[in-house]
């Protein structure tokens, strides 16, 4: 057509050249009639230039009209081709409108060689560009999840540290009440403290008073037993005069003895003398006797010294020990003053803190408080995030099935796929039997697809085949018989209608409760007759990873 | 009267020659118990015997004031000690009052202000008692 | 020295007593034990005597007999009494065993002061 359409325009242009050509010959031939005429030479000028202007007329004609009728022969057969070809387009543009690439490369020859050229490398550069798109999108598909997942997970752990952002924003308000009531506490104690330091000082007062009392007590005490030891040592002495009195009076009674002894030796002379010697031991009897009364008095009075002694020993030891203990009492209490003092600032120097620890605790909560805000929002945005993630999944996922719904020589073509395995069946001669064996090694061949099946060009459900990965003990699912019909069902309609593959929406598998779409290829014979329907259950997330 | 132990004992006047007191007494080695020690009297040695001992008196009342009675015995110049708890005093004693028989040294005994005396005689010094 | 008069003065156990001179045969200070100031003493008729402590020989002391009432409580070696330094002294009779006391066997072997064991 572009080579008709040259030469046509080259004929046009051939034309208006011969036609210019004639034109200018006329020009010139009527520049030289009007110099004959100025000549003066009118009738060869007209004659002549009729003449010339019959040949210029004739020839173009006849130029021209050879020409036109060359241009007609060709125009006509440029028509004619274009209407086949025009044919072709259109065939090709339906298969492209049906998305099958493969089919669409085919049978153009009747196109213009050029034509058919850049339309397969159209066709190879919009399969390569889906090919491209197709693995981005699956990239995307990929990240998407990936993000989507992780994103979750984020948003959950963002989440749960909100949560522990509220038990420690719960705790840190407890501890300031906590703090607070420590304060409180503190400053009770302080109050009290300084109330047991004053009454510190009024005991130790009491104490330095009773000490004093005690230091005189203890004198008059060490002075009466001055006293007594002084008492008891004129006793002493006393009973030593009485002792040495007693022995006087017994080496008198001896005395007496031997007088009365020397007495009854003198016989008569020693009478009188034997008087004066009783007498002698008379004496040293009474001296005996009063020594015994003394002795007796003085045993009481020793006695009552040494009760005395006794009682002012223990009182003085017990003033000692009385003493001893209100020194330590004395001590104590002023460890105890000491300690209140020290207990007082303790307790202001808890308050204190408590009261710093409480303002740093409002501090740290109003900050936990905005940094929970902070992981709230970046939760919102996290699920957010993942939503939109979520969404670039699925609408990944969108462009993969767009994707898929192009046919393209390519294993990532589910319709090209299946189609190759449909045409395979389609040109047996031996019907359907082995047809199981057929999708048992479709689904080992395919590990996305849970479920494979066949039914008849009436609908009816033939074989199946269920992917033990997918399946629980290998049961189709419970929706699935066969010999039942499912002529009625979208995926059956839709390749009787358009006798191509079809892809579905994404729904939920009855087999897996996954995600899931199915891909559906028509089954033609030889012959152009649809023998059947090939479909497969395909687990959207198991594909996204091939 | 002198205590010897927890007896008093009755000694006739006439055969007492002194009554001393705090005379040192000496150990008189290998003697028996009877013996309470030697002393020295006015440049002379005494032998000293125990008139508790002597008499088997039992143990009395600790003495304050122990004397040393000299006695004659029945040899002629012969004197010794017999050591005693305390003398009391000269009684007359009335020979129809004591009882007897005596034993050894003891002739028997008196009555004397409701208390119960021993008598001696001691002439029997140095016989078997 | 059994022609010599006068007595030896000796203590033992407590005791004074005094022997005659002429009844001494030999007189040995013993070394042992350390710090005592024992003697041994032969007799004449070959008594061994050990004495605590010798203190004297002096020619004279007045002898007064041993009360006869009192014989027979004390050991027959004793012969009478006598006073030195106002003290009472236990004469030793010659020809009687001394007493026990003088004879008993020491818990120590005894040496004299050459270190020869007695």
């Amino acid at each position: 057509m572009a080579m008709k359409s040259d030469e046509t325009a080259e004929i046009l242009e051939q034309q208006i050249r011969l036609g210019l050509a004639f034109a200018g010959g006329w020009v010139l031939l009527s520049l030289a009639a009007a110099i004959a005429i100025w000549a003066g030479r009118t009738s060869e000028a007209a004659v002549g230039s009729v003449l010339a202007s019959a040949a210029l007329l004739v020839g173009y004609v006849v130029a021209v009209r050879g020409r036109q009728r060359r241009l007609a022969a060709r125009l006509q057969a440029a028509k004619t081709a274009a209407a086949g070809g025009e044919q072709a387009l259109l065939e090709f543009l339906h298969k492209l409108h049906l998305g099958d690439l493969v089919i669409a490369a085919r049978d153009l020859e009747q196109l213009a060689p050029a034509l058919m050229r850049a339309i397969q490398q159209a066709i190879g550069a919009l399969t390569a560009h889906i090919q491209r798109i197709q693995e981005r999108s699956r990239e995307v598909a990929v990240i998407g999840g990936e993000v989507h997942s992780t994103s979750t997970e984020l948003a959950s752990g963002f989440s749960e540290q909100s949560a522990a952002v509220v038990e420690i924003t719960a705790t840190i308000e407890e501890l300031a009440r906590t703090a607070a009531q420590i304060s409180q506490n503190a400053e009770h104690q302080a109050e009290l403290a300084d109330l047991a330091e004053a009454e510190g000082n009024t005991g130790a007062e009491a104490v330095q008073a009773a000490v004093l009392g005690l230091n005189g007590l203890s004198e008059r005490i060490t002075g009466i037993a001055a006293r007594t030891d002084s008492l008891g040592s004129h006793s002493k002495e006393i009973y030593r005069i009485l002792d040495l009195i007693n022995e006087i009076a017994h080496d008198t009674h001896i005395l007496s003895l031997n007088a009365a002894i020397e007495a009854e030796t003198a016989g008569e002379h020693g009478r009188r003398f034997a008087v004066v010697a009783e007498e002698v031991r008379l004496l040293a009897h009474r001296a005996r006797e009063s020594v015994q009364s003394v002795r007796v008095h003085l045993e009481e009075f020793s006695g009552a010294i040494r009760s005395t002694v006794v009682a002012t020993e223990e009182g003085s030891k017990e003033a000692s020990q009385v003493l001893k203990q209100a020194r330590s009492a004395q001590g104590a209490i002023e460890e105890l003053r000491g300690a209140l003092g020290a207990t007082s600032v303790a307790a202001q120097e808890i308050s204190l803190a408590t009261k710093e620890q409480r303002t740093a605790s409002d501090q740290v909560a109003v900050t936990i408080k905005e940094v929970r805000e902070v992981i709230q929002r970046m939760a919102d945005g996290l699920r957010n995030f993942s939503i939109t993630a979520r969404n670039l999944n699925e609408t990944a996922l969108a462009i993969q099935l767009v994707i898929q719904a192009f046919r393209f020589a390519s294993a990532r073509s589910l319709k090209h796929t299946f189609q190759q395995r449909a045409d395979e069946m389609g040109a047996r001669t031996s019907g359907w039997e082995g047809i199981d064996a057929d999708l048992e090694d479709i689904l080992s061949a395919c590990a996305y697809l849970e479920f494979c099946y066949l039914a008849d060009s009436e609908g009816t459900l033939l074989a199946t085949a269920v992917s033990p990965e997918w399946s629980r003990g290998g049961r189709a699912p419970a929706d699935i018989e066969v010999g039942k019909n499912y002529a009625d069902r979208p995926w059956f309609k839709t390749v009787q209608q358009t006798h191509s593959a079809t892809i579905t929406p994404i729904y939920e598998s009855l087999q897996t409760s996954e995600q899931c779409f199915s891909v559906v290829v028509p089954i033609i014979s030889p012959d152009g007759r649809q023998l059947g329907v090939l479909g497969a259950d395909v687990n959207l997330t198991s594909w996204i990873k091939i | 009267m002198a205590r010897a132990g927890d007896h008093w004992c009755a000694l006739p006047l006439t055969q007492v020659r002194r009554v001393m007191t705090a005379l040192k007494l000496h150990p008189l080695p290998g003697a028996s118990e009877q013996v309470a020690g030697l002393a020295e009297v006015d440049g002379e040695p005494l032998v000293v015997l125990s008139l508790e001992r002597l008499i088997h008196a039992p143990a009395g009342p600790a003495s304050e004031y122990p004397v040393t009675l000299l006695v004659r015995t029945r040899e002629p110049g012969e004197v010794v000690g017999l050591a005693a708890a305390e003398a009391g005093d000269i009684v007359r004693l009335d020979e129809a009052t004591i009882i007897g028989p005596g034993r050894g040294l003891i002739r028997g005994e008196a009555r004397i202000r409701d208390n119960l005396i021993q008598v001696l005689d001691l002439a029997k010094l140095g016989e078997e008692l | 020295m059994s022609h010599l008069e006068g007595w030896l003065l000796l203590r033992r156990d407590g005791g004074l007593w005094a022997i005659r001179r002429s009844a001494l045969r030999e007189l040995r200070t013993l070394r042992h034990p350390p710090g005592a100031n024992r003697s041994r003493i032969e007799l004449v008729s070959g008594e061994m005597l050990t004495a605590d402590e010798l203190l004297a020989m002096i020619p004279r002391l007045a002898e007064h007999p041993f009360p006869q009432c009192a014989r027979r409580y004390c050991d027959p070696s004793v012969h009478g009494l006598s006073v030195w330094n106002e003290q009472p002294v236990i004469l030793l009779a010659t020809g009687v065993p001394p007493p026990a006391c003088f004879g008993r066997t020491p818990q120590t072997p005894e040496k004299d002061i050459h270190g020869d064991e007695i």
